[in-house]
C-alpha cells in the first residue's frame, strides 16, 4: 500500500553537502508536483559538525515535520549513529557503503550504496556525493531528474564544470537506484496542482511580504537565524528603492528603524532573543512616541546564548513584556511558511495603522524551512497606511506652536504629520502633552497611557484566528506560532481514535483576544497549550487573562514538535471532566 | 521644494521657554543654532533635530522645527534612519559628552566612518549635569565629583583624535562662548554633504563651572592649518585642547550618495518577480 507521504533525512557532516543536497532535493520533489516541507539541523561551528536535512514529501500538503523517519540516508558513521533512533519501525536505511555500519536491528531494511565511489567514478572526484544520495531518493521515487538537472546547472553556473560533474552523479546515482534497489518507498503520486506553487522559507516569506507592504528602510545586525533576513534586502531592497543598512548593533538598527519609521518610512529589523534583548528599550519608545515600526525575531533555544542553530518559543514574554515601565507593543505570531508572508504585511499593516512598534515572532524552524505553499494572489493582499495630515496650516515664518501630534481622538489614533510636510512637531518618550510637550501632570499620564494602550483593543476583537475541528470537542488544542501544524495533526490523531479534538491559534498575542480564547474554549472539556518552552510562557498568559484551566505541554528539544508527540501527551496525561482518560 | 522664505533667528524659536540653568552653556549653543538655521534659510518643516538624554535632550523642543527626543545614547543611529528614510531632510543630532560619548559612544565611530549627511553638535560640559554633578568622559584626571570622591581614576577622552582617527568628513571645535565662530561652524557643518562632528565647549554653572577657565583659556588653529591634511589634523588634536576651529575636512561620498547610486544601479523589481525565483512551474490545473 501508498503511502500519503514520506519522511526522509539526510544525515552527514557539516561540509558534504547534506543542506545543499537537501535544498535541491526538495525543490526537484516540488517541481514534481509533491508537496514538501523541510526540518534542519547545523551545528553553531562553521567547519565540521554533525547536520541533519529532514524533507517530508507527500500528495497533500504536508503540515509537520513527520512524526518518524521512513528514509534514513547516512553520509558516514555519525550520521547513522545520531539519527537512527528517529526511524521507524519499518522504516528503511541507505548507508554509505564505505563509511558506514548500520546495527543488527536494520537487518532486512538497510541497504548499502557506495556514494563516494560512484561519484569519483563518473565525475573523477568524490565532491559529487551528495548529488549521488539525491539521485538515489529520486531513483526510489521515481522523480524525474530533468528538473533537478536544471537547478544544478543554475546553482553551480558560475562554477565551470562543476554542474556537468554534479548531473553525471545524480544520473549515476538514480540508475544505481532504479537497477540496484528495491522498491522500498511507495508514496502516493500527487494530483494535478490547483494552483500555482512555490517553495521558499519562512524568512524568504516575510521577506517577500515585508516589500509587499512597502518596506523601504531596513536596519539590522547579523545573528542566527535571523541574518538571511539582511542578507536578502541588502542584496534586492535597492530595486524596491529603499535602503538596507548593517549596523554596529542591535540598539542602532532599532533606534535608525525608529528614525525612519518617524520620517515616514515603512521601517523593519530583524533579530533573534539576544538582540531583542538589546532593543527593548527603544521599543518602549516607540511605543510612548506612537511611532509604526515591524520587528521580526526569529527565535532560538535561549536563555543567554543559548543554542544558537536550536528552535525554541521562548522569547514570548520578552516580546510581549519587555521594556521598562508599562510599553505598548504588538505581538504577533505566524504559523505556517505562508503565513509568514501574510504576518509580515499584516505586521506593517498593524504598526501603520495603530503606530506602535509590531513584533514578529518567527523561531528557528519556521525560519528556515523550505515549504511548498500555493502561490499567494498578492494583489489580494491589501495594504494599510499611516493617518497623516491633510493640512495641518503652513508654520512657514512664524514661531509657531507645535502640531498637536498627540491628539486625543476617541479612537485612540492621532493624525500623524511626516517631516518635511507641514505640521512640525517633537517626537518624543518623555511623558508629554497633546502637542508633545514634556509633561508630568498625573492627568496627561493617564490620559496618555489610556490612549496608548487602549488603541490596540480593536485587534484582540478582529484579528486574524485559525481554528480547525468542532465547536465542541473533548480536546482543545490551543498554542501559537510554528506548532499549528504539528497540532492540527494531533487533533486528526485523536479524532481517528475516537476523541473529538479541536485547535485555536490566533495571530495576534498581546494585546491577548481574551474573550474568544474564552468563548472557544468554553466549548472544550479540556484544553492543552503545546509550547517549545520551558515555563510555558503563552499558558501563563492565558490562565492570568482568561482565567480558564489550561494543561502545559513544555518540551525543549531544540526541535519542533511531532504530531505524534503531541497526541501521545494528551493521551497519556488529559483525564475529561468526567475522569476517564481520553 | 518650497520658495525660500527670509527667515531671522527669532523664527527657528519655539513658544516652549529653555529649562537650563541661569548662565548654562547650552543657551549660547542654541542661540547659534537659530542663526545658523536663518542665515542658511532652512525650512523648519524640513528640518529634524535628534536628541537622547540629558540637559541637551530638550534641546529639539525649544527649536521651531521637527525635532526627535529619543533614548539615550541613540541620537546618532535615530538621525541616521531619519536622513537615509528621507534624505531630502536637513538633520541635526545635538547632545552631550556623556550622552555622546558614554552610553552613545558606541555609535560615533560608526556614524563618522559611514559618513551619514548629518551634522552632530555635541554640548560639551565635562560631566552630567542633568544627574547632579558625576564625571562624565570627558572630565578630566583627578577631578573631583560625587561619584569621583577621591578624584577621577580615569582619564578624558580626547574627541578631536577621535572623530579624526574614525574619518569624520568634518571635525570642529567651537564653544558656546563664542557665538559668532560656533554659527559659522554649525553652519559649515551643515553645509558639509557627510557626517560633520562639532564639539562646542559649553560651560554646567551648576556643576562644573569651567566658564571663567575657558574663556580665558581658549584659542584658536592657526590660520594656516591645513584641514584637508589627516596627519596634522591628528597633530592638532594631541595638543592644547582649548584649541578651537576646524580641524580635519575630509570630502567624499555621503552614505546618502553611495546608497543613491545603489539604487540608480538597480532594475526595478516587483514582490511578484521576486516570488517568481521560487516558483516551482508546476502547471496550475485549469
Amino acid at each position: 500500500m501508498a503511502l500519503p507521504d514520506i519522511t526522509l533525512q539526510l544525515a552527514g557532516e557539516s561540509g558534504e553537502g547534506v543542506i545543499s543536497g537537501g535544498d535541491i532535493l526538495t525543490s526537484g520533489a516540488g517541481r514534481a508536483g509533491y508537496w514538501a516541507l523541510t526540518f534542519r539541523t547545523y551545528p553553531a561551528e562553521i567547519k565540521g559538525g554533525p547536520c541533519m536535512f529532514q524533507v517530508r514529501i507527500g500528495a497533500e500538503r504536508i503540515k509537520s515535520i513527520g512524526n518518524q523517519t521512513d528514509l534514513l540516508i547516512c553520509f558516514n558513521q555519525e550520521g547513522f549513529e545520531l539519527q537512527h533512533a528517529t526511524v521507524g519501525d519499518e522504516g528503511i536505511v541507505i548507508a554509505d557503503a564505505e563509511s558506514c555500519k548500520v546495527s543488527e536491528e536494520f537487518a532486512g531494511r538497510s541497504f548499502e550504496v557506495a556514494f563516494s565511489q560512484i561519484a569519483e567514478e563518473v565525475s573523477g572526484s568524490r565532491r559529487g556525493k551528495n548529488m549521488v544520495v539525491v539521485g538515489t531518493v529520486c531513483g526510489l521515487l521515481d522523480i524525474d531528474t530533468a528538473e533537478i538537472e536544471q537547478l544544478i546547472l543554475q546553482r553551480y553556473a558560475h562554477k565551470g564544470d562543476v554542474g556537468e560533474a554534479n548531473i553525471a552523479s545524480l544520473k549515476a546515482g538514480e540508475k544505481n537506484a532504479r537497477e540496484n534497489l528495491p522498491n522500498v518507498c511507495n508514496v502516493d503520486k500527487p494530483g494535478p496542482a490547483e494552483r500555482e506553487r512555490i517553495l521558499l522559507s519562512g524568512n524568504q516569506a516575510i521577506v517577500a511580504g515585508a516589500l509587499h507592504a512597502g518596506l523601504n528602510y531596513f536596519a539590522g545586525y547579523p545573528i542566527t537565524p535571523a541574518s538571511d533576513i539582511l542578507e536578502s534586502l541588502a542584496a534586492r531592497i535597492s530595486r524596491f528603492g529603499g535602503v538596507a543598512i548593517q549596523t554596529e548593533d542591535e540598539i542602532s538598527a532599532m533606534a535608525s528603524v525608529l528614525g525612519a519609521g518617524y520620517a515616514g518610512a515603512k521601517a523593519m529589523t530583524a533579530t533573534s532573543g539576544p538582540g531583542l534583548s538589546l532593543m527593548s528599550e527603544l521599543i518602549g519608545l516607540g511605543g510612548t512616541a506612537e511611532i509604526p515600526s515591524v520587528i521580526i525575531d526569529a527565535m532560538r533555544a535561549g536563555p543567554s546564548t543559548g543554542m544558537p542553530t536550536k528552535t525554541e518559543q521562548s522569547d514570548l514574554n520578552q516580546a510581549a513584556y519587555g521594556s521598562h515601565g508599562e510599553a505598548p507593543r504588538v505581538v504577533i505570531a505566524p504559523t505556517t511558511v505562508d503565513d509568514c508572508l501574510q504576518c509580515a504585511v499584516d505586521a506593517f499593516n498593524i504598526a501603520e495603522t495603530y503606530q506602535t512598534p509590531v513584533i514578529l515572532l518567527s523561531d528557528q524552524s519556521l525560519s528556515h524551512r523550505l515549504e511548498t505553499v500555493d502561490r499567494p494572489d498578492l494583489s489580494r493582499i491589501e495594504v494599510e497606511d499611516r493617518l497623516t495630515v491633510a493640512d495641518p496650516g503652513s508654520q512657514n515664518g512664524s514661531p509657531a506652536s507645535a502640531f498637536p501630534r498627540y491628539k486625543l481622538e476617541p479612537s485612540g489614533i492621532s493624525p500623524m504629520p511626516i517631516p518635511g510636510t507641514p505640521g512640525a512637531y517633537v517626537s518624543t518618550g518623555i511623558e508629554h502633552d497633546e502637542q508633545g510637550h514634556p509633561s508630568y501632570t498625573a492627568e496627561v499620564h493617564q490620559a496618555m497611557q489610556d490612549k496608548r494602550f487602549k488603541k490596540l483593543d480593536p485587534l484582540a476583537a478582529n484579528a486574524r484566528v485559525t481554528t480547525t475541528g468542532p465547536e465542541k470537542a473533548t480536546i482543545g488544542i490551543l498554542g501559537w506560532g510554528s506548532t499549528e501544524g504539528a497540532a492540527v495533526e494531533a487533533a486528526e490523531i485523536l479524532t481517528a481514535q475516537g476523541v473529538s479534538a479541536a485547535t485555536f491559534y490566533p495571530r495576534v498575542l498581546a494585546p491577548l483576544p481574551v474573550e474568544r480564547i474564552k468563548a472557544w474554549a468554553a466549548g472544550m472539556d479540556a484544553i492543552v497549550v503545546p509550547e517549545v518552552n520551558y515555563t510555558g510562557q503563552f499558558a501563563r498568559m492565558v490562565r492570568a487573562d482568561c482565567e480558564i484551566p489550561l494543561i502545559q505541554f513544555n518540551q525543549i528539544t531544540g526541535h519542533p514538535f511531532t504530531a505524534r508527540q503531541i497526541a501521545d501527551f494528551i493521551t497519556a496525561n488529559v483525564k475529561t471532566a468526567a475522569g476517564a482518560a481520553v | 521644494m518650497p520658495e525660500t522664505i527670509q527667515r531671522d533667528a527669532k523664527d527657528f524659536k519655539s513658544d516652549l521657554k529653555p529649562i537650563w540653568c541661569p548662565g548654562c552653556g547650552d543657551y549660547g549653543v542654541l542661540a547659534a543654532t537659530y542663526r545658523a538655521f536663518a542665515e542658511l534659510g532652512l525650512d523648519p518643516d524640513n528640518t529634524v533635530i535628534v536628541s537622547g538624554i540629558g540637559c541637551s535632550g530638550r534641546f529639539p523642543g525649544f527649536v521651531n522645527s521637527y525635532g526627535y527626543h529619543s533614548v539615550h545614547g541613540r541620537a546618532l543611529p535615530t538621525a541616521m534612519g531619519v536622513k537615509m528614510a528621507n534624505p531630502d531632510l536637513e538633520v541635526i543630532a545635538v547632545g552631550g559628552d556623556g550622552d555622546g560619548f558614554a552610553i552613545g559612544g558606541g555609535h560615533f565611530p560608526h556614524a563618522a566612518r559611514r559618513n551619514v549627511d548629518i551634522t552632530y553638535v555635541v554640548m560639551d560640559n565635562q560631566i552630567y549635569g542633568l544627574t547632579k554633578g558625576q564625571v562624565s568622559p570627558t572630565s578630566l584626571h583627578d577631578q573631583k565629583s560625587p561619584s569621583s570622591p577621591f578624584g577621577n581614576t580615569e582619564y578624558p577622552l580626547n574627541t578631536m583624535a577621535t572623530a579624526i582617527a574614525a574619518d569624520a568628513s568634518f571635525v570642529a571645535r567651537g564653544a558656546s562662548f563664542r557665538a559668532k565662530e560656533l554659527t559659522e561652524l554649525i553652519k559649515a557643518g551643515i553645509q558639509n554633504k557627510g557626517f560633520s562632528f562639532i564639539d562646542a565647549y559649553s560651560p554646567c554653572t551648576s556643576f562644573n563651572n569651567t566658564t571663567q577657565i575657558w574663556k580665558d583659556g581658549v584659542k584658536y588653529l592657526p590660520e594656516d592649518h591645513d584641514s584637508t591634511d589627516r596627519a596634522a589634523a591628528f597633530a592638532r588634536a594631541l595638543e592644547d585642547p582649548l584649541t578651537l576651529g576646524v580641524y580635519y575636512e575630509n570630502a567624499r561620498p555621503s552614505m546618502v550618495d553611495q546608497h543613491d547610486a545603489l539604487k540608480k544601479a538597480a532594475e526595478p523589481q516587483t514582490v511578484d518577480g521576486l516570488l517568481d525565483g521560487y516558483a516551482l512551474n508546476i502547471k496550475a490545473a485549469a
